[in-house]
């Protein structure tokens, strides 16, 4: 009896009766010689599955085997077809590299700033606490009053260590010209116990630093110590000069640390409030705060503790805590809040590149290999399984890929560091944003992704169409080219969807920011240089010595050839600073406190208004006539004047700043036109303006107008001469024109527009190229229709419109799903938008213009190619 | 020698197959079987049985290659021969346990040297 195919059985049976036999004769009776035999060999099934069990990984063994070899072939006949046709492998190749580049990109940007963790300790439990002013018309993130921070440091047990800072502008005064810093007066616990920072060289500050009149001691940046100081490495215990005293460094922080505060710091002191400052300020806003959650706690909870105390000062200080809300904000969302929407945006359209990178890919393959269906008809035939087929495709495809994914990534490097380099200034964290590993482990997934979409159509295409068929239909794959025409037409449906929703949505983003920058600022910053001069130390501690100052300076600057005008103000427009002051007209009734408006102040020089170019509505500006002593003036912006004075004429008026039951009473002088003074696209809130020779303020920003024809940058070195004449130890610093401030807070806008025009224009072209080779793929399928029709007398003309008229179909659905795109997109861009709908039928219409005609343009390329076919060269190819 | 039957240690099986296809040119199992109860001269315990797994797996690893014959009974029966490759595998499998098996008996009767 014959075992199982492979003998297995049979073999173990011959072994089982051979030793019987043995055992036979050496005299066993056969019944005991089998069951000895038996015994000996132990249990044969179970043998019997061990021997296949080696069977079986011999079997696979040599699959894999063979399956690598198969591979490899592929891999080397595969390559070879892609040099056999390089014109549509580059175009695949750049095609993906562009959409792997650009998510590459995109993502890195989004990385770093949005999903990074910040690099603290334990980041998850820093947050930002913020006063809420929005029940009072006021911000939203608000500083705070110091004594409102004691009370949360003291009462909120979800807070292990809250630290308070404020900013700092020392002027150091070492070798060479003087250096205006930027820092940060700090409470001690912020750097050691909420940001858990260990200085390189030196330490923190101490507790008993932070007390009135604790020593003169600085921390420093490790930028600071090694680009301003030298980099020396006995530095802690050194001193330096700042605002003409002595400071002593006590500590250096590591290398790259940047606290996550809202300027570049370089150097830090203690804050070391006195005991009037620390209760007397439930009112004012000069602090900020970051704080340490105890291990643990959620910023829910802490919230809810917040919100709890906020309660208990409201009705402990009415007169101060009323409708004022505490918030805390977990760091990394207060820092990124205002890019979130924006590279969100953006993420999504560079994620729709992607799609339509793989689409054309896929597109172009599938028009490649339905030229190719005869050989692979023939290989069927000579026997080469379709999975072979199937499987060389989807090698072509890998090595693509993989090629696109290198070009890709290194596309992606470089489009990272230049969108780092093109990022509007102010962009938070950009300095975190870097191609890793992280970065790349998404690029490879991307990639992996990619060749999937683009490969998985082709390949199934493959499996389903009848390859035999193409072989009797004269190997010209004309015979399914039905199916084929409806698949690659869908593909155009999808592509001109993603393109047209990219247009739309970058149109209407455009329309926005030419709407932004077309604003009326009120003011006319086009010739004007700004800069600012700090006055510290010892012989401007008076406010006489400061005015006195500038009523030095200021004439000079008007002197200087080439300037117009100049004058100062304690903050320039768009500078993001605010200046709150409690408004009221003199006899309007007092609100309680809860529900008193407040007007932005700025204290101005004579000129400034004029230098500036703001428009006096009524009455005049402040002049050189309005001093100490004098008439106690001040002007108001229109939104004032309509709020305060709706019925009647502001001039002669007075009106009441500040505490109202002990107000600073000023006389209505002045009407000036308002100005875009937070941003471009702020609405109006009331202002006044007060002269800085009535009410002299610290330091001052100030303004020089060019005259026409002059750069206003060529004024600079004449500015700095100017200042250095009166006293050489002042730093002139933030010399920038206003124009460029303007462009600056347009930033974040014009980078979001330029960057989703660029994937727009993209877009399109990807869209066109697709159409343009399903329509001629189309026409070169149906030649012979052509032909016949042609023969027959049909008008070459109406060859051409027909065969647009029918490319234009798939268009025409596939601009339907763009819109709806478009739609759905509408919700993520409305926060974006400035006086535009988020459907704006504008742009929308503009967009489907610009794509039917393109579409049009590519289609009649082959169509025109149709309506010349010769019927004779047709008619004898058959 | 002792009376004692010896369990085999892993990996045994595969070296007495390969020692055993060095002296002859062709063998089925049962004839594996048999030399080494002869060379031994019984005091390996083995399960018969457990030839044919390893059989298998050095043929797999190709050291072994197999055809069909008729045995001494006139039965159909699987003939194991070594490839070359079987033959350098053995050279050194016995070398290895020559090597082996003086470390371990000097280092359990380190007074006597080798046995």
């Amino acid at each position: 009896m014959k075992g199982a195919p492979d003998g297995i059985d049979e073999e173990l049976r011959h072994h089982l009766e051979a030793r019987a036999a043995r055992l036979e004769s050496e005299g066993w009776s056969p019944d005991e010689a089998r069951a000895e035999a038996r015994r000996r060999f132990g249990d044969p099934r179970s043998v019997e599955a061990a021997v296949r069990r080696e069977e079986r990984i011999g079997r696979w063994t040599m699959r894999w085997k063979q399956w690598l070899d198969g591979v490899r072939s592929d891999v080397r006949v595969g390559t070879r077809q892609w040099f056999r046709t390089p014109g549509v492998g580059v175009l695949a190749l750049l095609t993906l590299a562009l959409g792997i580049g650009a998510t590459t990109a995109i993502f890195s940007l989004v990385d770093g700033i949005l999903l990074r963790p910040l690099p603290f300790h334990e980041p998850d439990r820093l947050v930002a606490l913020w006063a809420d002013w929005t029940e009072r018309g006021g911000p939203e993130r608000e500083w705070w009053g110091y004594a409102n921070l004691h009370d949360i440091r003291t009462e909120v047990a979800s807070l292990q260590e809250v630290g308070v800072y404020s900013g700092w502008r020392p002027t150091l005064l070492e070798r060479g010209d003087p250096i205006q810093l930027a820092g940060a007066a700090v409470t001690a616990g912020m750097l050691r116990e909420v940001l858990r920072v260990t200085p390189v060289r030196g330490r923190a500050f101490l507790d008993e630093e932070d007390v009135p009149g604790g020593p003169a001691v600085v921390v420093v940046s490790h930028a600071f110590w090694t680009e301003t100081l030298g980099g020396q490495p006995g530095v802690v215990g050194q001193t330096i000069n700042l605002d003409g005293s002595p400071w002593e460094i006590v500590g250096v922080l590591p290398r790259g640390f940047s606290p996550p505060l809202p300027f570049p710091a370089e150097v830090f002191s203690p804050l070391q409030l006195d005991a009037a400052e620390r209760q007397d300020m439930r009112g004012n806003a000069s602090f900020r705060a970051l704080a340490r959650m105890a291990p643990g706690v959620s910023v829910a909870s802490t919230q809810e503790e917040l919100t709890a105390l906020a309660t208990r000062l409201e009705e402990q200080y009415p007169e101060h805590n009323t409708s004022i809300g505490f918030r805390a904000v977990g760091l990394r969302d207060d820092l990124v809040a205002s890019t979130r929407s924006g590279l969100t945006l953006v993420l999504a359209a560079v994620g729709l590149i992607l799609l339509l990178a793989c689409v054309n890919v896929a597109n172009l393959l599938l028009a490649r290999n339905s030229t190719r269906e005869a050989s692979f008809a023939l290989r069927e035939a000579l026997g080469s399984g379709r999975r072979r087929i199937v499987r060389l495709l989807l090698v072509e495809t890998g090595l693509l890929a993989a090629a696109g994914g290198i070009l890709g990534v290194g596309l992606g490097v470089v489009g990272t560091r230049a969108l780092v380099a093109l990022a509007p200034r102010g962009t938070p964290r950009i300095e975190s944003v870097s191609t890793d590993g992280r970065v790349l482990a998404v690029a490879v997934a991307v990639t992996g992704v990619a060749a999937l979409l683009v490969g998985l159509l082709p390949a199934l295409k493959m499996k389903t169409s009848d390859l035999r068929r193409s072989l009797v239909g004269g190997g010209r794959g004309a015979s399914s080219s039905g199916a084929k025409l409806r698949l690659r037409a869908g593909l155009v449906v999808l592509q001109v969807g993603m393109a047209v929703a990219l247009l739309g949505t970058a149109g209407i983003l455009a329309r926005s920011f030419s709407e932004l920058r077309s604003v009326d600022l009120g003011f006319r910053p086009g010739g004007v240089m700004t800069f600012f001069v700090g006055l510290q130390g010892d012989g401007y501690a008076a406010p006489e010595s400061r005015m006195a100052f500038y009523d030095e300076l200021i004439p000079r600057l008007q002197a200087l050839p080439g300037v117009e005008a100049a004058g100062g103000v304690n903050s320039l427009p768009l500078a993001g600073f605010d200046g709150d002051i409690t408004f009221q007209a003199e006899d309007a009734p007092i609100p309680p406190p809860g529900q008193r408006r407040a007007a932005w102040i700025r204290r101005v020089t004579p000129d400034y208004m004029e230098t500036l170019g703001l428009q006096v509505v009524a009455g005049r500006g402040i002049e050189a006539g309005d001093q100490r002593g004098g008439l106690p003036v001040a002007v108001i912006n229109q939104t004032a004047a309509d709020t305060h004075f709706p019925d009647e004429d502001p001039l002669g008026q007075r009106v009441a700043l500040g505490d109202p039951e002990d107000p600073l009473l000023l006389q209505v002088v002045g009407v000036v036109a308002d100005i875009r003074n937070f941003g471009v696209r702020d609405d109006f809130r009331s202002a006044v303006y007060i002269g800085n020779r009535q009410y002299p303020s610290g330091s001052l920003f100030l303004a020089l107008r060019a005259a026409d024809g002059v750069d206003p940058n060529s004024l600079v070195p004449g500015l700095r001469g100017a200042v250095a004449e009166l006293d050489p130890t002042l730093a002139v610093s933030n010399v920038q024109a206003l124009e460029d401030m303007v462009a600056e807070a347009l930033g974040p806008d014009r980078f979001l527009a330029v960057l989703l025009g660029g994937f727009a224009a993209l877009a399109l072209i990807l869209a066109v190229v697709g159409l343009y080779g399903v329509v001629s793929y189309s026409v070169g399928a149906r030649v012979r229709e052509l032909g016949v029709r042609i023969a027959l007398g049909a008008d070459a003309g109406t060859i051409r419109t027909r065969v647009i008229l029918a490319s234009m179909l798939p268009v025409s659905v596939g601009v339907v799903l763009g819109l709806a795109l478009a739609w759905v997109g509408s919700r993520f861009t409305e926060t974006l938008l400035y006086r535009v709908s988020p459907v704006d039928p504008v742009s929308l219409s503009w967009t489907v213009l610009v794509l039917l005609v393109t579409a049009c343009a590519a289609a009649a390329i082959p169509a025109t190619r149709a309506a010349r076919v010769d019927p004779m060269t047709v008619l004898r190819e058959e | 020698m002792t009376e004692t039957n010896l369990t085999l240690l892993k990996g045994t099986v595969d070296i007495l197959i390969l020692a055993c296809l060095g002296q002859a040119t062709a063998q089925h199992g049962y004839g594996i079987a048999e030399w080494i109860e002869e060379i031994t001269g019984g005091t390996l315990l083995l399960e018969e049985g457990t030839l044919y797994p390893a059989l298998h797996r050095l043929q797999r690893k190709g050291l072994l290659e197999s055809s069909w014959g008729t045995s001494e009974n006139n039965r159909r029966a699987r003939y194991y021969r070594l490839t070359q490759k079987g033959q350098a595998e053995r050279a050194e499998a016995v070398q290895h346990w020559d090597r082996y098996a003086q470390a371990v008996s000097s280092a359990l009767a380190p007074g006597r040297g080798r046995s």
